[in-house]
């Protein structure tokens, strides 16, 4: 399987009065043919700089290091115009909310219209023809009626389908959604989830699914990036990370999703970001010791693809380490 | 729709009774007998008392206000005590010299208010960003007949590319054919272009003040609604869509244009009722000298009639922002739609 | 015993275009000494202003709430304020629900001073700290402002403002969905903890399952103003008879990614709760509803131990496996 998306040693910073904050730091992970990866973590973990960084969506930040290489081409470095090219119809982005992303005062067919020919030359006719096509693949019942009327007379479910299809209409290669159920009722967001797999899958496409929700990513997901405080803590099949995690930051984040209430939780003052040289969770870590706070621990990767950066990981034996992307 | 029109209509005319009601009031608010301001303090009771049986003072409030309605809604505003000139035709020879500086000025401001607030927007925080913010709050500070005395100094004086401040037509300019009173109408009406010239050119100063100094505060509005909206979640999934920044600026501006458009309104109400400084600095026989002009003296019809001017006006520019934002804006014609519908079942 | 008593609320509020929006439509409710009752459903379910109903925040266009057998919803002025010490709320947004001028001692003081017979300054002042002692808070928190704290610490000092006073009922509107992952973990078992300390009665509203199970001794379902399931939540969570828990109960993702629930869509989405409805809500969107479920009005009625539904066809089987394999 060939990579789609390569992320590699991934740096962010945000413009702060007298400085830079750096909001992501080391970031690597890859996004292969017909995947879908997840990206986990808490609020303030850097997953949705991580995942907009990538079509350069995050500004103000700027990316100082590292690299995003997509289907070859080296985005970290793609002019504006190039980018523009790719946004859309390459890599398409659906948002978390859906009533947010759509244009309020123009109809849903002209918002069609203006995306499409964004990108290529059409008629009229030919763009009306698709987007019913496209309306009609997301499961709206009404495909001609919702395209000529407004975002606001949809409900969040239909909305967000309508999102998913301009996201899709250029036909992209890789899909990334950032939190695209959180806004929707409960009752709704599988029916989302599971027509966005769908849609995946069958277009022989790739996915990058932030979310907050292990449940989430455990059903939906192939392989998981587990974020904490900018950095990636580990990487790898939903089934090994979730079923052998090594990071202790997985372990505790399982855990608090898991475990009964009245088992010991782990100790914590919660994230403030740090700007430690060594390893950001040290200081919540029961394992930490005087090497975690000075020594930023490299990513180790064991056979699987499955990878880690902890001193102090959870089993002991690992099979192959190798510093990687530093 | 059609209902919400309606009934935004009804709205403006109950505001309008109001309106006159407080015109009216006006009389009575005032200090001073009337009939002491027009005849002096030398008057005899005899004299005021019969000042008071002309204008009709000496009758019951409520008859009174009566009279004031009807003769209103005939187009009679009355005469002023001091030039004895009927209000209504004043009006109507003024307010035209007016509207010439006020709506190009106000365009104008809404032209280079938008581009500054834009540039500073898109380059927000950086040196080019300060200097404009920078530019604007100097502007801001610097009164608006200040602003036109420098225009004056500058155009006319040092670089002679303007007329003499003085009035809105060259008294060697050729006065047209056809007479309404109106001198912009007049040369409008009988196409006669030199006089139009003239009035353009004595025009450009008090436009260019009104344009500059309007501009600052607009450009300030545009900025922080623009910066907002241009961070916003419509305009990062247009992006990410990969619509031209153009076409970005456009669903930004979308995002936008009610409340621009609601303070484009306040500020048509504020330079009216503020445009008789900047009429005294150039001369211009407009409405605002002459209301001035009126307050000073004390001169009852002429305040009345200014104020049912500019209220007419400020109250016509809202029910003109009402229904276009509405027709632009589907969320709020669609509101307005359900609201015509529940209209029926209530009444049956 | 119970401990509080709602019978027959009723809440509507204005709608777009003159309609009426009917967010709790006769709700009856009884919730023991000592008890966590959950509360579970979607947004515009009604189940936040339910919770308010039930501690005065707002007042219901009909029916009644009784707190150890005194009525609530007659009181007024001064002597609703001096009841107020005795039920109390926490609120979802931490942050949002603390005034941002005030120091952490003077938010939690606050109810003291309100509900009167407050004691001496030193004697509140010990008392707050005590509170914020119970909550995991210290001294040194005391004369820090909401800004300065994280988002776990805040909603540590709502639960401390609410706890002040020593309350018999506590309704906890989703206080921990704005958490993150871990600190909800933390902020779930401190209110465990006081609840078993304190001989705390709670409401737990929440949309989240999982977050149910973990604290909740029983479980009532809501959905467009009205319960349509209640009981153990052993039961309730564990053998669903109504088809709306079932689709919420499918609708939470297990984290086991080798456990794949089968999937109950339902169709479309809920729809805004208008006054005047006959029959059941879910017509329309459930799989197995019949000509009468949108004739008839359904009350709750018992399935299993003090476990009650309302559906004309509760327990009955949904095809879920079919649904799934087209999915």
């Amino acid at each position: 399987m060939s990579e789609v998306l390569s992320v590699q040693g991934l740096e962010v910073e945000f413009p702060v009065p007298g400085g830079a904050f750096r909001v992501l730091d080391d970031v690597s992970f890859s996004v292969r043919d017909n995947e879908i990866v997840g990206v986990v973590g808490e609020s303030g973990s850097g997953k949705s700089t991580t995942v907009r960084s990538v079509i350069q969506l995050h500004k103000p930040a700027r990316i100082t290091g590292g690299s995003v290489v997509f289907n070859g081409r080296e985005l970290h470095r793609a002019a504006p115009k190039e980018l523009r090219r790719i946004r859309g119809r390459e890599i398409g982005f659906v948002a978390q909310s859906p009533f947010d992303a759509l244009n309020p005062v123009l109809r849903i067919g002209k918002q069609f219209e203006n995306v499409i020919r964004a990108h290529e030359r059409a008629s009229r006719g030919e763009i009306r023809a698709r987007a019913l096509e496209l309306l009609a693949s997301t499961g709206i019942p009404d495909p001609a009626r919702t395209l000529d009327g407004f975002p606001h007379e949809l409900s969040g479910g239909m909305a967000q389908r309508t999102v998913i299809a301009l996201a899709l209409s250029l036909g992209p290669r890789l899909l990334i959604a950032d939190e695209p159920t959180t806004a929707l009722d409960l009752t709704v967001q599988r029916q989302v989830l599971d027509l966005i797999r769908g849609l995946v899958r069958e277009g022989q496409r790739s996915m990058l699914l932030v979310t907050h929700d292990l449940g989430v990513v455990a059903n939906y997901c192939d392989r998981v990036v587990v974020m904490y405080s900018g950095r990636v803590v580990e990487v790898g099949d939903v089934a090994t990370v979730f079923g052998d995690p090594r990071h202790p930051y997985t372990r505790t984040l399982l855990d608090a999703a898991t475990t009964d209430i009245r088992a010991a939780a782990p100790k914590s003052s919660p994230a403030k970001r740090e700007t430690a040289p060594g390893c950001n969770f040290a200081h919540r870590c029961p394992r930490a010791d005087g090497v975690c706070a000075e020594e930023r621990p490299p990513l180790t990767v064991t056979d699987p693809g499955h990878g880690f950066g902890c001193h102090h990981p959870l089993s002991i034996e690992v099979t192959t380490s190798a510093g990687t992307s530093r | 729709m059609i209902v919400f029109v309606l009934r935004r209509l009804a709205a403006g005319v109950g505001m309008l009774v109001l309106l006159i009601a407080l015109s009216f009031g006006l009389v009575s608010m005032i200090p001073g007998d009337p009939a002491v301001t027009m005849l002096g303090d030398a008057a005899t009771p005899d004299q005021i008392a019969h000042v008071h049986e002309q204008l009709g003072l000496d009758k019951p409030l409520p008859v009174r206000f009566w009279d004031y309605l009807v003769q209103v809604l005939h187009g009679d505003l009355g005469t002023s005590y001091f030039t004895g000139a009927p209000i209504t035709h004043e009006l109507l020879t003024r307010l035209p010299n007016t509207l010439v500086i006020l709506v190009p000025g106000l365009l104008l401001a809404v032209v280079l208010g938008t581009a500054m607030g834009t540039a500073a927007a898109y380059l927000r925080g950086r040196p080019a960003d300060r200097g404009l913010t920078w530019a604007s709050s100097l502007i801001l500070a610097v009164p608006e007949f200040a602003l036109g005395l420098v225009l004056v100094y500058v155009f006319y004086q040092l670089l002679h590319l303007a007329p003499a401040p003085l009035g809105m037509v060259d008294p060697t300019a050729p006065i047209p054919p056809v007479q309404t009173g109106s001198v912009t109408l007049d040369a409008l009406l009988s196409g006669s272009w030199p006089t139009l010239g003239s009035i353009f050119s004595h025009a450009a100063l008090p436009i260019l003040t009104l344009g500059i100094f309007f501009a600052a505060y607009f450009a300030k509005t545009v900025r922080t609604g623009l910066s907002q909206s241009l961070r916003s979640a419509q305009v990062e999934f247009a992006r990410a869509c990969g619509l031209s920044e153009f076409r970005v600026y456009r669903y930004a501006m979308a995002d936008i244009r009610r409340s621009l458009l609601t303070y484009l309104v306040i500020l048509f109400g504020a330079s009216l009722s503020g445009a008789a400084i900047l009429e005294s600095v150039f001369a211009w026989p407009g409405i605002g000298g002459w209301s001035l002009d009126g307050v000073l003296k004390g001169d009852i019809p002429v305040i009345q009639g200014f104020v049912l001017v500019l209220g007419t006006a400020t109250l016509g520019a809202y029910l003109i922002l009402d229904i276009v934002t509405m027709l632009m804006d589907p969320r709020v014609r669609s509101k307005a739609r359900t609201r015509g519908k529940a209209v029926k079942p209530a009444a049956a | 015993m119970p401990v509080l008593v709602a019978e027959d609320l009723r809440r509507t509020f204005p709608g777009p275009g003159g309609s009426k929006v009917c967010a709790v439509d006769g709700v009856d409710l009884a919730v023991a000494e000592g008890e966590t009752l959950g509360l579970i459903g979607e947004s515009g379910s009604g189940k936040s202003t339910l919770g308010r109903l039930l501690v005065r925040l707002l007042d219901a266009d009909r029916g009644t709430v009784t707190l150890d057998g005194h009525e609530l919803t007659s009181l007024r002025g001064a002597r609703l304020r001096r009841s107020r010490r005795d039920f109390q709320i926490v609120f979802q947004e931490p942050f949002a629900s603390l005034n941002p001028r005030l120091k952490v001692g003077a938010i939690v003081e606050e109810p003291l001073l309100v509900n009167g017979k407050s004691g001496t300054k030193a004697e509140r002042r010990q008392r707050v700290l005590d509170t914020l002692a119970d909550v995991g808070l210290s001294e040194e928190h005391y004369d820090r402002r909401p800004a300065d704290l994280s988002g776990g610490q805040q909603q540590r000092v709502g639960i401390a403002r609410a706890l002040v006073t020593g309350p018999r009922f506590v309704v906890l509107d989703e206080p921990t969905s704005s958490l993150d992952l871990t600190v909800r973990a933390e902020v779930l078992q401190l209110l465990a903890r006081l609840q078993h300390d304190r001989g705390l009665t709670f409401l737990f509203i929440s949309h989240d399952i999982h977050t149910v199970r973990r604290l909740c001794s029983r479980t009532a379902v809501m959905y467009l103003g009205r319960i349509v399931e209640i009981g153990p939540t052993e039961s309730v969570l564990a053998h669903p008879q109504h088809p709306y828990t079932k689709a919420l109960l499918s609708a939470a993702l297990p984290v086991d990614p080798g456990h794949r629930l089968p999937h109950l869509p339902l169709a479309g989405d809920p729809p805004k709760p208008t006054a005047h409805r006959v029959g059941c809500a879910l017509v329309g969107r459930c799989p197995i509803a019949t000509d009468e479920c949108a004739a008839t009005e359904v009350p709750l009625r018992p399935v299993a131990a003090a476990h009650e539904v309302a559906c004309l066809h509760a327990g009955q089987d949904l095809g879920i496996e079919a649904k799934e394999a087209q999915a």
